[in-house]
């Protein structure tokens, strides 16, 4: 179980660092709007642009085009699984949150494993499929003057699964962790799950103090042989 | 005995499929976990059932891409405006840009009754042009103006309920994330909602003005006015008035003679006038200070400025609703700067939470995706239009039973699950009626196959802006309406959920009027973009 933490520490912390990198896309998608909006309305910008798209046969407009599409389809590929590990995914709390805080991490356990990971695995096989065909048949813009090798950004559907798989494996971990593991583990995975509602800091305060009891009380009854790993 | 059932499962799949994501949802998993889950186990139930083929995986993974004119995620240049809106949303609220509208407000509303809620009411309408998202704007708004409320003895249920109606106009008054999101799911133009929907949520928002107004008119003890010398303002300096209004005029004197002087192919001249007197504003507002017209330029020029970069470039047809996205995003990082609170702790924050939001929308999006494309192919739809049909209503009564289903939805979802959900099984029943409602939207009857897209396109931009108004209400509505959930978050501990509550009665009624206003008179909703569009 130990190693299983800390391996889910390593999915942790890649998910999250893809997704906060991947957040900083927005600010060249926007100066890339601004920059095609403006040279289309200034003339000698356009004219020189146009000489380019006939001198090798890629219209810089629309190399642009394509190109906000590809950064916004990163953008939002690439942030699923950071989402996830921060709880931005919406959920429909009415009756989950009277549950205890055990209660709602049995309700995440059984819903990583019949529904979240099973998913997500289909999403990763079938998109790779996908990119395999766009790959084999060599696809490029449907504009032919836009960007070729369409695979690439494709394969970016299969890295964002990925990612959120590796999110949903981690918090499956800690999950297991917080139920079936020692006391130690416990805090442990509590400390690094987001998934619970009502987290405010005097109630996870709260939870520690009593989680910090119970490990006493385990260590006095069965001694201080450490974890059982 | 297993033939029956499987007859029975073959014919009713899509029916309990519907059933399972209802369950699934109210476990309080993710959402998009549940619509993607349930959309997994009913695919295999359905490749068992000999009804689909693995294909059909294939499929999800190509409506989740998109391309060739479909709707998907992300070859779609129509979405790319949502990070963009987000950005900008995110970036309005970290700015000052809100405050000093809310300072500028009050000062000029003070002697009116309930004058601290009409300004808050007003401030919720001009930032609704400027944002397109909730979440935030309800949490900004309500630190920014419930603790004065409190503190001038406001009645608290009033106070909340100005407050988080006010917000949650943003959703409704374009540029707005939820209306984007529709028109990609109804297949049709993003600018014309965005007209469309200028009319109603002004409404909206007078109707919130008239009831605020007759109610403190009515018990003055709900809204104590402000004491004499509560905002005090120093004098303006009538040189920098006068400056500003010299800056002001020989910009627009310089505009008018480039643009007839035969230079109107050099430069943009109106847009570089209007720039010119962005920043005049900008810099005397700032040396200013805190006096009236320091106030006003403070206040009023940085939406407006917005306001016309975004809208107006979408209304004068320069720019597509994606590109105005990117230009209004860009505009509130000017104003951020021009402002002084764009460092980058500020810019690091929002770019983080843009990021947070944009995936939490379009995770959904590809549950969504998974679990319509499923339900489609195993006929779901047509057992929907069955039951439909079955039920034999006439169009209205369907129409209103549409809308009360969305109301209830509503109490127990966001817009976003309703939408991405609900709309794409609505939006065809609505349109095979389109016929029926013609001459209540003032049209012939359909003769011809092109008359009838155009009936059909009518009563689609209606029905949506129909959807759009009952979905803003899905944030007020207890016990589930988001807003209330972001309001009491922030608000005072003093404040009871039950005060919360009970303020958003009054309002949630003033919605239901404002759609059946719509929904009586389809010109508010259709005569703007009719003669914009022309």
């Amino acid at each position: 179980m130990g190693s299983l933490l800390s391996l889910a520490d390593r999915f942790d912390r890649f998910a999250r660092s893809v997704g906060k990198g991947a957040g900083w896309i927005i600010l060249p998608l926007i100066f890339m709007i601004v920059f095609d909006v403006v040279t289309r309305k200034v003339d000698f910008i356009r004219l020189y642009f146009s000489d380019f798209a006939i001198n090798y046969g890629y219209s810089v407009s629309t190399i642009l085009q394509d190109l906000e599409w590809h950064l916004h389809g990163a953008l939002l590929l690439l942030t699923f699984g950071f989402a996830y590990l921060m709880n931005a995914h919406v959920r429909v709390d009415i009756f989950r949150e009277n549950l205890s805080r055990r209660g709602q991490a049995w309700f995440e356990f059984w819903a990583l494993v019949v529904m979240a990971i099973p998913f997500l695995a289909m999403m990763l096989i079938y998109s790779w499929r996908f990119v395999a065909l766009s790959y084999s048949q060599g696809e490029g813009s449907e504009s032919m003057t836009g960007i070729p090798w369409r695979y690439v950004i494709k394969g970016f559907m299969v890295i964002g699964f990925a990612v959120v798989l590796m999110a949903a494996l981690a918090t499956l971990a800690r999950v297991s962790a917080y139920l079936f593991g020692t006391p130690d583990q416990k805090v442990a995975a509590h400390r690094s799950l987001s998934i619970f509602a009502h987290e405010d800091p005097a109630s996870r305060a709260l939870e520690e103090a009593r989680a910090e009891t119970e490990r006493a009380a385990h260590e006095a009854l069965h001694g201080s042989q450490g974890g059982k790993g | 005995m297993w033939e029956l059932i499987y007859d029975h499962l073959y014919e009713f799949i899509g029916a309990y499929m519907f059933l399972a994501l209802a369950l699934m949802l109210f476990t309080g998993m993710p959402v998009a976990f549940a619509l993607g889950g349930v959309a997994l186990i009913f695919g295999l139930l359905g490749i068992a059932l000999d009804v689909l083929d693995f294909a059909v995986f294939f499929q999800v993974i190509q409506r989740i891409w998109g391309g060739d004119g479909s709707s998907g995620a992300i070859q779609n240049p129509i979405l790319v405006s949502i990070p963009c809106f987000v950005f900008m949303g995110t970036m309005l609220e970290r700015s000052r840009v809100a405050a000093d509208l809310l300072h500028i407000l009050t000062v000029m509303l003070k002697r009116v009754p309930g004058g601290l809620a009409l300004s808050v009411t007003v401030m919720g309408t001009i930032m609704a042009a400027t944002t397109g998202i909730i979440g935030a704007s309800v949490v900004m708004m309500t630190l920014l103006a419930l603790p004065t409320m409190l503190k001038q003895r406001y009645n608290a249920p009033l106070a909340t309920g100005t407050l988080a109606a006010s917000a949650t106009l943003g959703i409704l008054i374009p540029p707005s994330i939820m209306l984007v999101l529709m028109a990609n799911l109804l297949a049709v133009s993003v600018g014309n909602l965005f007209i469309g929907a200028i009319i109603p949520g002004l409404l909206l928002s007078g109707l919130y003005f008239v009831f605020i107004i007759v109610a403190c008119g009515l018990r003055p003890s709900l809204a104590p006015p402000l004491p004499e010398g509560a905002i005090r303002l120093r004098p303006s300096d009538h040189r920098n008035t006068l400056s500003f209004i010299a800056v002001s005029g020989g910009l627009v004197a310089i505009a008018a003679l480039g643009q007839t002087a035969g230079l109107a192919s050099w430069l943009n001249w109106p847009l570089a006038a209007f720039l010119g007197i962005f920043f005049a504003a900008m810099a005397i507002g700032r040396k200013e200070g805190d006096t009236l017209l320091g106030g006003i330029l403070k206040g009023f020029v940085p939406p407006i400025f917005l306001i016309v970069l975004v809208l107006g470039s979408i209304f004068a047809g320069w720019a597509t609703p994606t590109e105005a996205a990117g230009v209004g995003a860009f505009g509130s990082l000017i104003l951020a700067a021009a402002n002084g609170t764009l460092t980058g702790t500020v810019l690091r924050d929002v770019v983080h939470r843009t990021a947070l939001t944009t995936a939490m929308i379009f995770f959904i999006f590809v549950g969504a995706t998974a679990f319509s494309t499923i339900f489609r192919n195993v006929y779901g739809e047509d057992l929907i239009i069955a039951l439909i049909e079955w039920l034999e209503l006439g169009s209205w009564p369907l129409l209103f039973m549409l809308m009360f289903a969305v109301f209830i939805l509503g109490f127990f979802f966001d817009w976003l699950e309703i939408t991405l959900i609900i709309l794409p099984v609505f939006a065809p029943v609505i349109k095979a009626l389109a016929p029926d409602f013609a001459p209540h939207l003032g049209l012939d009857a359909p003769t011809s196959i092109a008359d009838r897209q155009f009936v059909e396109a009518q009563v689609i931009y209606w029905f949506a802006m129909l959807v759009a108004i009952n979905l803003q209400t899905s944030f007020l509505t207890p016990p589930f309406g988001f807003a209330l959930f972001y309001m009491k978050g922030v608000a005072p501990s003093e404040v009871k959920m039950q005060e919360i509550y009970k303020g958003i009665i009054p309002f949630v009624i003033l919605q239901v009027i404002g759609l059946l206003i719509v929904l009586e008179f389809p010109e508010l909703a259709l005569w703007l973009p009719s003669v914009m569009l022309e």
